[in-house]
């Protein structure tokens, strides 16, 4: 009876905290609500502003989010600028979040509840930058850039940028280039079937031919010749099929209109059903279904190309994904012989990487000093992972050692293949016109993904999942 | 002297009891009032006020405009919303009553024909898939419909050549969705049933065996009738659960393909946690609290009458 | 198992005069009803036999029930054991779900458990004004307030704490019906015995009442932690440190981004289900009562 009563009294205690503390978190004020919850609860932006004392003077301590793991040069970044900048009493950590909708609504939340992020990466083009500028969680980089002698426009080149400034003023830099209409391909399966690796460009017909002779076996042991990576994003397909347009491949006139009544669309989704139809590459549904991911298919040898240069980190990571074929960059087909001309589709060599400094960050000069140094060259351990810094400054001879660095044991000739690397780096950065944005850009793909996706279920036939796309994505910019 | 001593005492002690009950009452309620206020008014009504409005949550709390009725016109026009819709109630009327029906003959068979020992055992076992983690047992049933999974394998071995991929297919995907739902309520209302089951007068019983009336008889116009009640209190249920599926949306199909399988609480996230159309959805969980007002109004009266 | 002879206890009656002519009948029902209780637990069967295979094995035509190499690689490359895969800090997760679970059930066994007595042997102004706004609560779906309370958490720098998927849990309001009902069947006299030897309402509720509802309290703690164990949507919205991530949470993103390796996902879901069957089929006496008093009084 005894022990019942602790019990009953402990029980109680438990309850009459637990009820207060819940009092006090909402209907107290601000600063005492977060004391009984925390310390029993790591949370990432806590242990920040811990002022230094050790140095001489105060040693600020920014905090980085951005969506990629520290072990694909993030770890490698921070360690170089913090030994850099030691004496200069700035300091860096870095925070990954994870770059899906979970991880992009647990950094809003973390920025519009005022937490202690200085700086973070924002991808997803320009759709989330217009937004999170709109909120006012971007800070202006205009004028502290300029003081710095930093002009973007002759840095990062003013084609690169121009699309990133509002009204003329900058929140954000982009950092990197990668061109979207190139794939990976496996080098081995290339030269078993006697295919020579297309670095210069090859239209659909070629494309289809190398399909057949790639496409093996059956059921669980089929190998694919090509994964359009439709259950992931559908920007390679976008940049892929659309570049013969130019740059601006949705977009006519002005952007008032859009282009999906071209037949270069037309050719290429007719081109994907024909390559799905002769079981050539995996379907939408197979994708979805069966998860097919670029590290199971691909990386195991079960597809022989896959859309989605930004797996670079990933197919040269031999520890974490173990396999023994050398992997080439060439690029994605074009209609016909007509478009050769640009079938490097160096048009399509896109800036992205946004880097942004929270508006409510204490420390604005420092960020702004990292944000320099990790533009000029700062970000350079990056490189490797096949994020190439779009800094003109940048010696671009030297990625294809570091994407191969410590492969070449496993793999000879190393992950990479070398002459189809000094290709991908060797096509046009920029572009000459101006690239239409819309702030309509994120629904327009959606409508595109979606009628897309009507056309490889069968839903609908090409004609008709285009001329739909067409109205709906008009109606968009009405 | 004594006497009135103690009287005085009672009284007083009396007093001291009836001038303060609401105090102690308060203590009681206190804990539960906190809650009941934080985190059920005040969002309810913050809920009511926000669907009324344009807010997106990034602009931040009090950056708000209102546009009146805006959002409720706005979306009947929105095919992702109809969809939904039609979706959550489709899903309700095909799950609530098969699994009802498959529930009440499983109860009554396993009461009148299942071996005593094995009776708990078998409630049991069928119990097992509710209390499984959603994502769990929808991971699993992701495997199960898979091209070479079991689930797939099995239909064609009952004779089913070419089965689709059936969460992936327009067609397939919302009845392989609530075939999985069914599977994971089942042991629940086996088991109220059962329960019921043991409450029932067997005067009836007695009086129908004299009849001479058969098992299948018996259990139409005897056993269904006088568990009445039970499938009552299982539909209401099993139609507020169904409303509210999200668990095996969000994890086996993400609404797909195309709309095939949004519902609206999977919409509701969307809009409000990917679009941060915090207005928007609330307007979209006004429109749910409806829905369930409904259902529940419906079994309000249904217990007055009883 | 008790619940069951129970059940058969009452039912004894109108079946005695058919029991003879039924009894092959009856074998044949009993084989198939075990044999329709076996396949709705196939998932499970397979899923555990899944995790204990290579990759390969796992999809092979026909189905193998009993690998032929089991071993433990899949639980070790889940639980992050000599393996170079990424870390999905499983054992982590696994605290963060008994922590969140334990409490959510304290907190919501005990207001239930107080409100519940208020409401069932106290009378009070308002009383049953009171009462039928917790009855209104009923109505009101978790996923109406999950904005609200978001916005709410977020404002006050609460989001991503446990804090923030516990504290809701005062207001539990079937919990708290339940309570009242058993409550209610508690006896007055005691109380009443009570009172006159001069106890006050908390020393009453403390000794007398709590110790008569132990059977619900029990039933209602394990609904309640089995409920808070396998909670997905609240913890998906308010919790994205994975340092606070529950176990479905964890599980899912575990689905998400192994996608296709179903071997590495069965061993995950087995390490996430088989403490819940354990403790399920431990604490079922319990639970069986509370599911029926839950669903019987409505």
């Amino acid at each position: 009876m005894k022990m019942k009563k602790k019990w009953t009294a402990l029980l109680l205690a438990l309850v009459m905290i637990l009820s207060l503390a819940a009092c006090g978190g909402n209907n107290g004020g601000k600063q005492n609500t977060s004391e009984p919850p925390k310390t029993d609860t790591p949370s990432p932006p806590d242990n920040s502003e811990n002022p230094d004392t050790e140095g001489p003077k105060e040693t600020v301590t920014l905090q980085m989010w951005g969506g990629v793991q520290g072990e694909y040069g993030y770890d490698a970044l921070v360690e170089a600028f913090n030994s850099e900048f030691a004496d200069k009493g700035i300091q860096v950590e870095y925070t990954r979040y994870v770059n899906n909708d979970d991880g992009n609504l647990q950094l809003d939340t973390y920025l519009s509840a005022g937490s202690d992020i200085d700086i973070f990466m924002c991808y997803g083009g320009t759709t989330k930058y217009y937004n999170r500028v709109d909120a006012g969680l971007c800070l202006d980089l205009t004028d502290e850039l300029a003081s710095r002698g930093f002009d973007p426009a002759k840095e990062l080149g003013a084609t690169n940028v121009a699309p990133y400034a509002i009204d003329g003023r900058f929140y954000a830099m982009p950092t990197k280039t990668d061109n979207k209409a190139w794939m990976m391909v496996n080098a081995d399966m290339f030269k078993e079937a006697g295919i020579d690796l297309p670095l210069e460009g090859w239209t659909y017909a070629e494309f289809m031919d190398a399909c057949q002779k790639l496409t093996k076996g059956e059921g669980l042991d089929k190998t694919y010749a090509v994964r359009f990576c439709f259950a992931d994003t559908k920007d390679y397909l976008r940049a892929g099929m659309g570049s013969p347009l130019g740059i601006n491949s949705i977009y006519k006139d002005g952007a008032k209109e859009t282009n999906f009544d071209s037949e270069v669309w037309q050719n290429g989704i007719q081109m994907l059903c024909d390559a799905v139809e002769a079981g050539y590459a995996y379907g939408w549904d197979d994708e979805v279904a069966d998860d097919v991911s670029f590290a199971n298919s691909f990386l195991e040898g079960k597809c022989a190309m896959s859309l989605g240069v930004a797996n670079i980190r990933v197919a040269r990571d031999l520890e974490t994904y173990p396999h023994d074929f050398q992997t080439a960059l060439v690029p994605f087909p074009v209609p016909d012989e007509s478009y050769m001309d640009r079938a490097d589709h160096g048009i399509m060599s896109d800036a992205g990487d946004l880097i942004v400094v929270n508006s409510k960050t204490k420390y604005p000069q420092e960020c702004i000093d990292f944000i320099v140094w990790y533009i000029q060259g700062g970000m350079a351990p990056l490189a490797s992972g096949g994020r190439i810094p779009l800094w003109s400054g940048f010696d671009k001879s030297s990625i294809v050692d570091a994407v191969n660095e410590g492969t070449t044991d496993a793999i000879p000739g190393g992950a990479f293949n070398e002459d189809s690397l000094k290709a991908y780096l060797s096509i046009g950065v920029g572009f000459d016109e101006a690239v239409l944005v819309t702030e309509k850009d994120a629904e327009v793909e959606t409508v595109f993904d979606e009628e897309l996706q009507a056309i490889m279920y069968g839903q609908k036939s090409v004609e008709q999942g285009l001329a739909d796309m067409k109205s709906r994505a008009d109606a968009l910019l009405k | 002297m004594a006497q009135l001593h103690s009287t005085q005492q009672l009284r007083a002690a009396g007093r001291q009891r009836r001038a303060h009950p609401n105090l102690v009452a308060g203590t009681f309620l206190f804990p539960s009032l906190v809650g009941l206020v934080c985190f059920s008014v005040v969002p309810m009504l913050f809920s009511l006020f926000i669907s009324f409005t344009d807010w997106n949550f990034l602009k931040g709390i009090g950056n708000w405009n209102l546009v009146g009725l805006k959002n409720f016109i706005d979306l009947w026009s929105d095919e992702w919303f109809t969809a939904s819709l039609v979706n959550t109630v489709v899903f309700t009327v095909v799950t609530v009553p098969i699994g009802l029906f498959l529930a009440v003959v499983l109860a009554v068979l396993i009461d009148s024909f299942c071996a005593k020992k094995l009776q708990g055992l078998v409630r049991i076992t069928m119990y097992m898939p509710k209390i499984c983690n959603i994502v769990a047992s929808s991971a699993v049933w992701i495997m199960l419909y898979s091209s070479y999974g079991p689930f797939t394998q099995l239909m064609r071995a009952l004779g089913w050549d070419d089965p689709p991929r059936f969460l992936v297919s327009y067609t397939w995907a919302l009845p392989a969705v609530m075939l999985m739902c069914i599977w994971s309520n089942l042991g629940y209302q086996v088991f109220i049933y059962s329960a019921s089951l043991t409450a029932l007068p067997k005067d009836l019983y007695e009086a129908a065996d004299l009849d001479g009336v058969n098992g299948i008889q018996r259990f139409f116009y005897v056993t269904l009738p006088q568990l009445k009640p039970t499938t009552f209190f299982l539909t209401i249920t099993g139609i507020i659960s169904s409303f509210k599926v999200f668990g095996q949306i969000n994890v086996m199909t993400q609404g797909g393909p195309g709309t095939s399988t949004y519902t609206l609480v999977y919409y509701i996230y969307k809009q409000a946690f990917s679009y941060y159309n915090m207005g928007y959805a609330s307007a979209v969980a006004m429109i749910l609290f409806l829905l369930l007002l409904c259902v529940t109004v419906v079994q309000w009266r249904h217990n007055k009458e009883d | 198992m008790n619940a069951a002879a129970n059940v058969k206890h009452t039912k004894d009656g109108p079946m005695l005069t058919m029991r003879q002519r039924q009894l092959p009948g009856k074998v044949i029902m009993t084989i198939l009803l075990v044999g329709f209780a076996v396949l709705m637990i196939v998932p499970f069967i397979w899923m555990v036999s899944s995790s204990f295979k290579a990759e390969r094995e796992v999809m092979t035509i026909p189905i193998q029930w009993i690998p032929q190499n089991p071993s433990w690689d899949n639980y070790k490359v889940v639980l992050h054991i000599d393996t170079n895969k990424k870390d999905y800090h499983f054992l982590l997760s696994y605290w963060n779900s008994i922590k969140v679970s334990v409490l959510n059930t304290l907190v919501s066994v005990a207001t239930a458990a107080t409100a519940g007595y208020a409401f069932a042997k106290l009378r009070f102004k308002g009383a049953n004004v009171l009462f039928l706004i917790y009855l209104a609560q009923m109505m009101v779906p978790s996923q109406l307030t999950l904005i609200p309370r978001f916005v709410m958490f977020s404002a006050l720098e609460l989001t991503n704490t446990h804090f923030s998927i516990i504290a809701p849990k005062l207001i539990a309001v079937s919990a708290t019906f339940m309570m009242r009902q058993a409550f209610l069947g508690v006896p007055n006299d005691l109380r009443e015995s009570a009172m006159i030897d001069g106890a006050g309402e908390w020393r009453i509720w403390g000794q007398i009442m709590i110790p008569s509802v132990k059977p619900t309290l029990a039933a209602l703690a394990t609904v309640q932690f089995l409920d808070s164990w396998n909670s997905y949507l609240d913890p998906l919205v308010f919790l994205s440190d994975w340092r606070l991530r529950t176990l479905p949470i964890a599980l899912n993103q575990f689905v998400s981004e192994e996608g296709a390796q179903y071997n590495l996902i069965t061993a995950a879901c087995c390490l996430t289900v088989i403490p819940v069957f354990v403790v399920f089929l431990c604490g079922q006496k319990f639970f069986v009562k509370g599911l029926t008093v839950g669903a019987v009084k409505g």
